[in-house]
């Protein structure tokens, strides 16, 4: 086990009896518990993969039934008028869950990929039926909250669904746009010309052609320079529509939405998909609208496929660029997602994969500094050699074997208009990219175990302690102790460095007749304790209100008022502690008149 | 042999040097003649339109020329006024089209005066006939207020210079919003400043003008003073005036190299996040036949005026930034800067000082770098490829060597300020209400203070007489511009019989025009179509192994392409063949095959 994730569990342990919601749930009886054996109030259906009207009527229903725990809101229309749905999961009995360490997680922002929204699914699955049953869910749901957007990309998955396809198509949204620049729009789409209801590839016997016959003679192999040729090939199955000599050079659809976000964002001629400009597609508009209106979002997860990957920023610049200290924060939480996701691997996404200008990932760690992944979902695990590599040949036996042939369409003659003889075949449009559907839950149930964690490592703020001593007559100090018990610290450095931070803010409120003389932090450690009892080295307008700047997880931070109390006794304060991202935590009433 | 006949020859587009040459006899025994006499307008702005006066100027102004004038709205501001748009002429595919605006700055007072007189002047007072030919070239867009919510204020009491967009915004990030904005104590209609006396303050009085505060130096004596923008802490925390209205500058919202707020303070959230930005760039989205921009705005600080670097421009737009340059300046009687450097090797522009907006791109994909991030006028030239201007049309400056030429045994004490120095002249003996005088007031917080200082209304107010002679400038500046469009036009169509019903097809296209059809820039944003030529066939002909559409690159001005079809058809049949381009013009021609025999 890592260190960051004893660290957390040993937090967990301090912590839990003293969150304020596991209190009230116990005082009130609110929550009855119920054991595991029955079966879960609302199951959701994994043995399917969810059309876009389907995911609708589930999120309805779901928020139906379990009205004090969702809110099921559309935060904007697609292009094409679909509503982009948004579940929030929290408790709304204990406290408002805007207010709380919230998760941002979306899915499906490329149409093709479409487990990513059974992925969401799966996240409010398993909190909605465990909670009351479960206390680790039940305090989760009252202590953060998660803001789901199962699918950004609502027309393209229509089109996944509705339309002949590949695995690869359609990536991105239905704007129209000229891509070959012939003044026609979007008028070279593919078709499936053998009417076998799919998108597959297209191959021509040519002994000039790029490719050559692998070990198996349904693998096409990119030849080597020495290498006679022996196919020429054509990714996409179709016909050339407007009579240019080109294939399917311009589908349907123009603007690749996970690079249309406003952050390290280029032009279309640098980050092909772009768009004109950012925010340019209402889908990502209506995200950064929602993104910005709710500062407590600490954490992002936006789903892709495949190649299981935990992907981490940037995407426009090396991780080498990430602050030591956040980069410490997010190894403690893939680590960990590689533990809880076998076969994942963790990396940067410019250093690992590609460079991606104007992401959801930078847009959330860059901007709002959010601790954001991207997991790529799913791929094949049938290393049948044991060379660390999988082979074309070995997939195509995992699919001879194990899924009766499934996701492999044989090679099959067919005459094209154009091309004369060629032969039609490839991988199905439901696999490779995406499980096959037996598959399905695994994927969704891990995942979603990897959220659930990411979303535990949030920053919290708990009021630990409040020690009252008496300094003169009519003077008390008041020392009051603040800890983060979450693993990401109350904002990332980058967010400090870019003057995004703000900071976390005590107030203390007094009951009459109490003067608050000053407030300021102070060395937390006692042995530090200073000697003088006037820790104000700045001008405070408001000594009721003290800055603490920002506390790192699993810390503890302490402040010091100066009060002056009445005679009489009876004196009381109440320290409500704020934060952009790790709540507010908020004492109970404290005894001045002590000692 | 040819033995095609062309048949129906017809131009969209003008002849452009007989044109301009109209244009321009047109234009000079107007332009000292133009005068508009000035409009009613509230609290002394004479000469100067608010919102409602705007709108009603323009709708009248529009429904005077119905033919050739329409007011429409791109949008609405933040606090839902219409962006305005006036069209003149009409679009039609591959013709160009100029865009003027102005006030992205809400305190570009006379930019944006300028910008309606502009149009006022074309309808109202160049001569009908040319402004038809003009119009035949390209298309005018007008949005002569780009942010009316901040030029408002300048009409309310007390009036404010408010540069920002009115969006709410939480400058000082304490969950309140626009909680604490400057106040006018001494009740004189405007936000001038406070002085208090302070042994560690970091001002003092100027030795040659006792109002006039001057930075403190080492070594020098006291009193010392702390200056303020006239205000009060009203959110009572220990800061003043950190969170006034507004806070979001158009002319830093906008994608190219924008920057976030920790860099470019007044950038906004994100690039586009405003109503405003917002509706501009979808404006230019829906009208890829914009050529050419020209962005007006103006300056009181003379130092700052030139930001643009036309030196930094691909290369080959850079030959062309430098024609347009160099005819520009003709038409405009003033220096066109296109290499100007901030520290200063140029003297005080005066109006018209015009820059191009340009810079390079980077050869390697990572943020080209603008000088001023995230304006119009960058996007407009990197994103669009569209020919881009921000003349400065009025950069108020008063003249500054009378003052500054102090000898050594000249009695009187050196300033230390020539720049306000001048100022304080130049109000004294113009308009002494632009100097307020220092006098105390006793402030809740800071005790007894001075108030007192600058109002901004004559750095940011032109004269109302200099108005109509900067926009028969501006107007000058439009007709030039006019007169630099490409114009694609086919140069030659020919019909040959190659054998049997085969017919070979030949067209030339040129460029008649003067700027390239479409810049370097606009081909690297790969957002905009070539030159395209399509024959269209009669029934019963076909093409022979050749698509009836081809893309014909871009042209430079008096450059030939030329494209051929085969085709299979017979003797007597009409052929016409369309080309244009995204933004440079337009032509067709059609050709009536011949009966004899034989190629050539």
């Amino acid at each position: 086990m890592t260190r960051a994730a004893t660290m957390l569990l040993l937090l967990l342990a301090i912590a839990m009896p003293l969150f304020p919601a596991d209190a009230l749930a116990r005082e009130e009886g609110s929550v009855r518990p119920v054991s595991l054996t029955e079966p879960y109030p609302y199951p959701i259906d994994f043995k399917h993969f969810y059309t876009y009207e389907d995911l609708t009527t589930t999120l309805q229903r779901v928020s139906d039934a379990f009205p004090a725990i969702t809110h099921l809101r559309s935060i904007g229309k697609s292009r094409e008028g679909r509503d982009i749905w948004m579940i929030r999961l929290g408790d709304e009995e204990t406290g408002d869950p805007d207010t709380r360490p919230a998760i941002y997680v979306d899915g499906n922002i490329h149409g093709n990929e479409i487990q990513a929204s059974e992925v969401c699914l799966y996240v409010v699955h398993t909190l909605v039926n465990r909670f009351g049953r479960v206390d680790f869910v039940t305090d989760l749901l009252r202590s953060r909250t998660f803001y789901i957007v199962p699918s950004v990309n609502p027309d393209s998955r229509a089109a996944f669904f509705n339309e002949p396809n590949n695995p690869h198509s359609p990536r991105r949204n239905r704007r129209p746009f000229d891509d070959d620049l012939d003044g026609w729009i979007d008028e070279d789409d593919k078709e499936d010309i053998n009417g076998d209801g799919m998108i597959t590839m297209m191959r021509r016997p040519d002994p000039f052609g790029e490719f050559r016959t692998g070990d198996d003679p349904r693998v096409l192999e990119r030849r080597e320079p020495d290498e006679p040729g022996e196919w020429s090939m054509w990714w996409w199955e179709g016909i050339d529509n407007d009579g240019d000599g080109q294939i399917n050079e311009d589908t349907v659809g123009g603007v690749d939405m996970n690079r249309n976000f406003p952050a390290d964002c280029q032009p279309h001629n640098l980050q092909h998909g772009a768009g004109p400009y950012p925010t340019s597609e209402p889908e990502i508009r209506a995200i950064v609208s929602f993104i910005q209106k709710h500062r407590n979002i600490a954490a992002l997860q936006s789903f892709h496929n495949s190649g299981n990957l935990i992907l981490y920023p940037f995407g426009s610049r090396s991780f080498e660029n990430v602050p030591p200290r956040d980069q410490e924060v997010y190894r403690a939480i893939y680590q960990r997602g590689a533990e809880i996701l076998p076969h994942y691997d963790p990396g940067s996404i410019m250093d690992d994969l590609y460079r991606v200008y104007g992401s959801t990932v930078d847009y959330g760690y860059l901007h709002w500094g959010m601790i954001a992944f991207t997991n790529e979902l799913w791929d094949w695990v049938m290393d049948y050699d044991g060379n660390g590599q999988i082979s074309r040949e070995e997939r195509l036996r995992w699919n001879d074997e194990r899924l009766h042939g499934d996701a492999f369409v044989e090679w099959t003659p067919f005459t094209h208009p154009t091309l004369g003889e060629v032969e039609i075949g490839g991988w199905s449009q439901f696999h490779s990219r995406v499980p096959p559907v037996e598959f399905l839950e695994e994927m969704c149930r891990l995942n979603a175990d990897f959220v659930i964690f990411h979303a535990e490592a949030m920053p919290l703020l708990e009021i630990t302690r409040a020690e009252v001593e008496r300094v003169s007559d009519r003077v008390v100090a008041l020392d009051l102790f603040v800890a983060n018990t979450g693993v990401m610290d109350t904002y990332p450095v980058l967010s400090q460095q870019l003057g995004v931070a703000r900071p976390v803010v005590a107030l203390i409120d007094v009951s009459d007749g109490v003067r608050v003389l000053n407030g300021a932090t102070r060395p937390r450690d006692r042995a530090l304790r200073p000697t003088t009892y006037d820790p104000i080295d700045r001008r405070t307008p408001d000594p009721a209100r003290v800055e603490i700047g920002q506390i790192n997880g699993g810390t503890e931070q302490a402040i010091r008022w100066l009060l002056e109390i009445p005679d009489g006794g009876g004196a009381r304060a109440t320290v409500r502690v704020r934060s952009d991202k790790a709540g507010t935590a908020e004492s109970e009433a404290i005894d001045l008149d002590a000692r | 042999m040819i033995i095609g006949r062309p048949v129906d020859t017809f131009r969209t587009i003008w002849n452009h040097r007989r044109v301009m040459n109209r244009l321009k006899l047109a234009l000079i025994p107007l332009a000292g003649a133009f005068s508009i006499a000035a409009a009613a307008v509230p609290d002394g702005l004479d000469g100067y339109e608010g919102y409602a006066a705007l709108s009603e100027r323009l709708e009248t102004l529009t429904g005077a020329h119905p033919h050739i004038a329409t007011l429409s709205s791109i949008g609405k501001s933040f606090e839902g006024r219409d962006l305005w748009l006036v069209t003149l002429g009409e679009h039609a595919q591959g013709k160009p089209a100029i865009y003027l605006d102005a006030a992205h700055d809400g305190s570009d007072l006379v930019a944006g005066e300028v910008a309606t007189r502009t149009l006022r002047y074309l309808l109202e007072a160049f001569p009908p006939d040319s402004l038809i030919d003009l119009l035949e070239i390209a298309t005018l867009y007008a949005i002569p207020r780009a942010n009316p919510d901040g030029v408002e204020r300048a009409f309310a009491s007390p009036a404010r210079f408010q540069s920002a967009l009115v969006r709410h915004m939480d400058d000082d990030r304490d969950d309140e919003i626009d909680e604490d904005g400057p106040n006018d104590l001494d009740g004189d209609g405007a936000i001038t400043s406070l002085r208090v006396e302070d042994p560690g303050g970091s001002w003092r009085k100027d030795d040659a003008d006792p109002r006039l505060m001057v930075e403190r130096e080492p070594g020098d004596e006291g009193p010392f003073y702390r200056l303020y923008v006239e205000g009060l802490d009203d959110d009572a925390d220990g800061l003043m005036n950190e969170d006034p209205e507004g806070g979001v500058h158009l002319q830093h919202n906008f994608p190219q190299g924008w920057e976030m707020e920790h860099a470019q303070p007044g950038a906004g959230p994100f690039a586009a996040s405003e109503l405003e930005t917002l509706a501009l760039l979808e404006f230019f989205v829906g009208h890829p036949e914009i050529a050419t921009v020209i962005s007006l705005s103006q300056s009181d600080r003379p130092e700052r005026a030139g930001v643009g670097h036309s030196s930094r421009v691909p290369h080959a737009d850079a030959d062309s930034y430098g024609m347009l340059d160099g005819e520009l300046e003709s038409a405009f009687g003033r220096e066109i800067r296109t290499d100007y450097r901030s520290d200063g090797d140029a003297a005080f522009g005066g109006a018209g000082q015009l820059i191009p907006r340009a810079q390079k791109r980077s050869p390697t994909p990572t943020a080209p770098r603008a000088i001023v991030p995230g304006l119009l006028a960058e996007w407009t030239y990197f994103q669009a490829g569209a020919w881009s201007y921000m003349p400065q049309v009025w950069v108020s400056a008063p003249p500054v060597s009378a003052t500054s030429d102090t000898t050594l045994d000249s009695p009187e004490p050196e300033t230390r300020d020539p720049i306000g120095r001048a100022w304080l002249e130049w109000i004294d003996a113009n308009t002494p209400d632009g100097f307020a005088e220092w006098s105390p007031f006793d402030h809740p917080t800071l005790g007894p203070v001075e108030v007192g200082g600058f109002r901004a209304s004559p750095r940011r107010i032109a004269p109302p007489e200099a108005l109509d002679s900067l926009a028969t400038e501006t107007a000058r500046f439009v007709i030039a511009l006019a007169g630099e469009m490409p114009s694609l036009s086919i140069a030659e169509l020919r019909a040959t019989r190659e054998a049997g019903p085969l017919y070979r097809l030949t067209l030339t296209v040129t460029n008649t025009g003067k700027l390239p059809t479409l810049s370097v820039q606009g081909v690297a944003t790969e957002l905009y179509h070539p030159i395209l030529a399509e024959a269209r066939l009669p029934a019963g002909s076909e093409f022979v192994g050749c698509p009836d559409r081809v893309k014909l690159g871009k042209l430079d001005a008096g450059k030939r392409r030329t494209a051929e079809w085969l085709i299979r058809s017979s003797p007597g049949e009409v052929i016409t063949v369309h080309a244009w381009s995204v933004r440079g013009g337009r032509d067709t021609q059609s050709v009536t095959l011949g009966a004899g025999s034989g190629g050539d």
